[in-house]
């Protein structure tokens, strides 16, 4: 459920096909994200889930996997 | 200082390549990154971004921070609120310039998102908006520039 909006909410921000998101891409490399785009998603993840992404974990986002497992620990 | 204004698909060392046969240097340069990703040179300082379709790369015999970029429509009134309280922001223009002199000095400093929106001196980033839908910035003790097309 947590991948499937982030691949979504990546698909639309990025004009990426959503077949090709897997929890293995890369966001700013494959993606092509810049600084704006990450604070963008963050914000997107915060309003959605109703969690607040700390400084310093926002860092260490860089695969869809890493912002899914982020995600889903918050919820426990 | 030189600025290079590129494709984002151009290689680090093509560039770097570039560089030394402008500065007539006999030095091979050497890029790394430090231990959060920070590009790193073995002579000088250099600093990367990119956005949309451009990559710019400031070279510099002192510390720099770079930062572009690309105007799109973006809810910016959300990211002013949570990041810059103390300011007044009203058009997408004004928010993309203040973004890339943030980014700039915070490249500048090291401290990358984290400090972001915290009391600093982005105000002393030079802003550029000549390349045409793009906001490029940057933050150097090296006044002198040299912005290279390649």
């Amino acid at each position: 459920m947590v991948f499937e909006y982030i691949r979504d909410l990546l698909s639309t921000q990025f004009k990426t096909d959503k077949d090709k998101i897997t929890l293995d891409t890369d966001i700013i490399e494959e993606l092509g994200a810049d600084s704006l785009d990450l604070v963008d998603l963050i914000m997107n993840i915060e309003e959605k889930y109703n969690i607040t992404v700390e400084d310093d974990a926002a860092l260490g986002l860089k695969k869809v996997k890493d912002v899914v497992d982020y995600i889903e620990q918050r919820q426990k | 200082m030189f600025v290079y204004i590129t494709d984002k698909n151009t290689n680090n060392e093509k560039i770097l390549d570039i560089h030394k046969r402008l500065t007539e240097s006999d030095k091979d340069l050497v890029l790394t990154k430090d231990g959060s990703g920070r590009p790193l040179l073995n002579e000088g300082y250099i600093s990367i971004s990119h956005s949309g379709e451009y990559k710019v790369v400031a070279i510099s015999s002192k510390k720099v921070g770079i930062d572009i970029e690309k105007h799109r429509d973006i809810n910016f009134q959300r990211i002013v609120s949570r990041f810059f309280k103390d300011t007044r922001i009203s058009s997408l223009n004004d928010f993309f310039g203040l973004w890339v002199k943030n980014e700039a000095y915070l490249k500048f400093t090291g401290e990358g998102l984290k400090k972001l929106g915290k009391k600093n001196n982005y105000n002393k980033s030079r802003l550029y908006t000549f390349i045409e839908g793009y906001s490029m910035a940057i933050y150097s003790d090296d006044k002198k520039c040299a912005f290279c097309f390649i």
